[in-house]
């Protein structure tokens, strides 16, 4: 039961006695009447602020950046790894190498190999902890891994590299760091320099800026600043850049506010994690997080005083004291925090003093820099099929991606010096071509590395992903795939006249030449696809019929626009160098269709796995068929028009060169167990360039080829029978014949075979006299 | 001075004729056209008179059927696979499937891997998927081993 509150009045009155209005009462009077707006405006001002203070530190206080890994390096015995790529891998990681290990992060050179302490790191399926492991190494790769205890590990993962972000429009970069997770002395030092009265005052602290201005004149320079980290905090976060009279005293206001509301800890980590500490183009650096990486290319907890030192002097002004740019102020800076490090008993003295003796330590080159923007591009368009622009830039997302940055830096300098080559040699302007190229995982289509242009660190017209050019001979794969799923039909033996074909299409005539314009009578289909043979794939084509090596190329994945026209067997089609990646994937993978990955996972800040971007197949095409056309394309490689390729240690290769009328675009795709690449060369204005597919593209395919670990192809599957063949006549042959040529065959469609009129008895019992056998 | 029965001068007579035979048949021949036809000279030479096309000459035969590669790093694909088949046994198929992605990574020919991801799948209701794993394992496979018994065990239970 509600109690009826305030029955009858509570108020007093005040004695009946009524004062005379004089000329003093009349001044207050006028004087109240002038305050109280000014007592309201301002309390309502307080309130104002107030409430901005609350609603932006209880809220997600800042926008993160989407961050962005390459693949993880899974360490193995039997892993073919030069001891160099294996160090630079180290290196992009920040692993130091010392003499004696003592934390993560760290690795020791041995007679047989590596030690190291490999770091903790969330991979988003789980937490990986952090791992002390001898690797013995021999000149090819790893033989073996060992825990401390020197028992032998199956594995070892170490953390993927992050290769960038995805910034929001502002491009404030930070790794959000929790307090607990900072050196020790990290907040103490911040403190001592910044504001020594942090724990005392409420918000504002007129003895510190007494003590500043003292400190600074005794200093002989300025070691102190006089606002307080709370006051410093306000003007980043809510305030602008302008020195009015009214903003300091609304930076004091608010300052006091986010005292009164929140504990000295919570104050202390937002400044930790909001103070600016460098700049990159308009890639602003906040929070010591991210300093340490873009400094050290370290993380925070495993850098060493004089690491630290630095970061912490950066804070007085990150573009005066830049290491990078005046290292020899920033050493001044950096010993001179040292030196307040000391007199404040935060360190020893000794302790001060031999960190002030070392050098900056900073690297060459900021770490978790954009280095690979087309790459990021493709990830960016991938992410924004599942993920809204502002989740992308605000969210603190974690992406891992298949990126190999030791294949990506062979694409990158494959094409910057073969191109440069080729220019020099044909006395060209240089900048004359442009190129792109694509290498992806066989069989999981996990794209490892992607250029876009020749340009390394530029992201501009991405010609991998936007560049739509005709794909010329590359398209003719399509043609024999169709042709030999037809067994009854036709095999690689099958003999196709390369002669003029004249057809009427679309009421034009259509009558495709040779490139050396050279018909070449009767040849088998195999010779027909390795010599890229224009008369004769079309007339194959014809025969096949154009709808079904049309939807030859839907069913290797190509998704794009197409046109049902005869030239399309000639590769009347464009397509973008990813676009051809994908249909030589599914060739690559024996008939198993992949769509290509650029991500792995996503994880959210809180270190969540989101999504999985899982590995997902579905056969297009017999094995059988597509271990047929991958034999013409090994012959492209042996005898064909790439004929003198040459990949050192690598088994046997299958490939098909490309070159568009007039030669405007040179393309190769090619293939071996594990990785396929292709790659095109071209001008953006698409006038035509004295290079063919071999003497263009093929030549960088080579060169990023050239340095990776190769598997074999896959070998006949079950129902592909061997058989001879006489490729002069197209019949069946046998083993002891002129020209006989071994040949597979879908079993069943395999010609009789032969003799040759000589009775290989006879031949086996001369053999026998010549003890050949 | 040696001296041989009639039927061995006849056969050593026989001998060049039949050894070039033999020789044409094993030895590698003449390397083939390396002109490659579509990728000719960067300008074009002029085209030669017309007259019949030449008549190919044939290169070495091909090798033979090269034997199935070795599988690559076992224990680090077996220690991966076991571990995936533990998280499937625990219920966690994602788990599963990550790990056999990375066994599949490092030996793209090991069939074990497609096995586990087939069943992580089949286990989430992915039939579809499930198959064309399977199918890619059997690919993958040779017959009579115990994992092709267990994919194609598998494919019949999914239904083909």
């Amino acid at each position: 039961m509600a109690a009826k509150r305030g029955g009858g009045s509570r108020r007093r009155k005040g004695p009946g006695r009524k004062k005379q209005p004089g000329r003093r009462s009349l001044l207050r009077y006028l004087l109240g009447m002038l305050a109280l707006p000014l007592i309201l405006a301002t309390a309502i001002g307080v309130l104002v602020l107030d409430n901005q203070v609350k609603a932006r530190f209880s809220g997600a206080k800042w926008e993160l950046p989407t961050h962005v890994y390459s693949r993880p390096l899974e360490l193995y015995a039997g892993l073919n790894l030069p001891r160099a790529a294996l160090l630079d891998e180290l290196d992009e990681l920040g692993y130091r190498r010392v003499a004696r290990i003592e934390h993560p992060g760290q690795f020791a050179v041995t007679a047989d190999g590596i030690e190291l302490h490999a770091r903790a790191f969330p991979f988003p399926e789980g937490e990986q902890p952090e791992q002390r492991v001898r690797l013995r190494l021999s000149g090819s790769g790893i033989v073996a891994i060992q825990d401390a205890g020197g028992k032998s590990l199956p594995l070892l993962r170490l953390e993927p590299i992050r290769i960038g972000g995805i910034y929001p429009e502002h491009a404030e970069d930070r790794v959000l760091l929790r307090l607990e997770e900072l050196p020790p002395y990290l907040a103490d030092a911040v403190i001592a320099v910044e504001d020594r009265d942090f724990y005392r005052h409420r918000g504002v602290s007129p003895r510190a800026i007494l003590r500043a201005l003292w400190a600074n004149v005794r200093a002989g320079g300025i070691a102190q600043g006089g606002s307080t980290i709370t006051q410093q905090l306000v003007k980043n976060f809510y305030l602008d850049r302008s020195q009015t009279l009214i903003r300091k005293a609304m930076e004091a206001v608010m300052a006091m506010l986010l005292e009164l509301h929140y504990s000295k800890a919570e104050i202390l980590e937002a400044y930790l994690n909001e103070i600016h500490l460098g700049q990159e183009g308009n890639r602003a650096i906040h929070g010591f997080g991210m300093a340490s990486e873009f400094y050290f290319r370290q993380p925070l907890a495993e850098l060493d005083l004089h690491q630290v030192a630095l970061l912490v002097g950066l804070a007085k002004g990150s573009s005066y004291y830049n290491p990078r740019r005046h290292p020899e102020r920033a050493l001044a800076r950096r010993n001179l925090v040292l030196t307040t490090l000391a007199s404040e008993q935060i360190v020893v003295a000794a302790e001060a003093e031999a960190a002030a003796r070392k050098p900056l330590d900073v690297t060459k080159t900021p770490g978790a820099v954009n280095r690979y923007p087309d790459v990021l591009d493709l990830v960016r368009r991938h992410l924004q099929r599942d993920y809204a622009a502002r989740d992308l830039t605000a969210e603190g997302l974690r992406v891992f991606t298949h990126l190999d940055p030791r294949i990506q830096h062979r694409v990158e300098n494959g094409i910057a010096e073969v191109l440069k080559r080729i220019e020099t040699d044909r006395k060209l302007a240089a900048g004359t071509f442009q190129a792109a190229a694509v290498v992806v995982r066989v069989g999981t289509g996990e794209v490892l590395a992607l250029a876009g242009s020749r340009t390394r660190d530029f992201a501009g017209f991405n010609r991998a992903l936007d560049a739509r050019r005709g794909i010329g001979s590359t398209a003719k794969p399509a043609v024999y795939l169709a042709a030999l799923e037809q067994p009854g039909r036709f095999t690689l033996g099958t003999v196709i006249d390369d002669a003029p074909v004249s057809i009427r299409a679309g009421g034009k005539p259509w009558s495709p030449d040779n490139f050396d314009h050279i018909s070449h009578g009767p040849v088998p289909l195999y010779r027909a696809l390795s010599q890229s043979y224009n008369q004769a794939t079309a007339r194959l084509g014809l025969e096949v019929g154009v709808d079904k090596v049309a939807k030859v190329f839907r069913r290797l994945g190509y998704e794009g626009p197409l046109e049902e026209v005869p030239s399309l067997l000639l590769g009347g089609v464009s397509m973008t160098p990813f676009e051809v990646a994908g249909i030589y994937h599914t060739i690559a993978a024996d008939g198993f269709h992949t769509p290509l990955r650029a991500i792995a996972s996503v994880g959210d800040a809180d270190r969540q796995l989101l999504a999985r971007y899982a590995f997902e197949v579905e056969q297009r095409f017999q094995a059988r068929d597509v271990y047929l056309l991958q034999y013409a394309l090994r012959q492209v490689m042996l005898e064909g028009t790439a004929a003198g390729t040459r990949l050192p240690g690598a088994p046997e290769l299958a490939g098909k060169t490309g070159t568009t009328n007039d030669q405007r675009d040179s393309w190769f795709a090619g293939f071996s167990g594990n990785y396929l690449a292709v790659v095109w060369v071209g001008r953006d204005d698409n006038k035509p360039m004295p290079l063919t597919g071999a003497s263009g593209a093929l030549r960088i395919w080579t060169a990023i080829m050239s340095g990776l670990e190769h598997r074999p192809l896959s070998g006949p599957p079950d129902d592909i029978t061997l058989a001879w063949f006489d490729p002069a006549t197209g019949n069946g042959s046998g083993p002891h014949c002129p020209g006989a040529r071994q040949l597979p065959f879908a079993s069943g469609s395999e010609p009789a075979q032969e003799d040759c009129g000589i009775g290989a008895r006879t031949l086996d019992r001369v053999r026998g006299w010549l003890g050949l056998e | 001075m040696s001296t041989l029965p009639p039927g061995s001068r006849r056969r050593l007579a026989a001998l060049p004729l039949l050894g070039a035979l033999l020789l044409a048949a094993c030895a590698p021949l003449s390397p083939g056209p390396r002109a490659p036809v579509e990728e000719g000279p960067a300008v074009s030479a002029p085209p030669p008179p017309p007259g019949p096309a030449p008549r190919p000459v044939e290169p070495a035969p091909a090798p033979p059927p090269r034997p199935a590669p070795p599988p690559v790093a076992p224990d680090a694909v077996g220690a991966l696979v076991a571990e995936a088949r533990a998280a499937a046994a625990a219920g966690h198929h994602d788990a599963a499937a990550a790990l056999a992605e990375r066994a599949q990574r490092i030996d793209p020919r090991a069939p074990e891997p497609y096995l586990v991801l087939a069943r992580a799948h089949q286990a989430r209701g992915q039939t579809a998927q499930a198959r064309q794993f399977a199918l890619k394992g059997i690919a993958s496979s040779r017959a009579g081993t115990q994992v092709r018994a267990e994919l194609e065990a598998l494919l019949r239970s999914l239904g083909q």
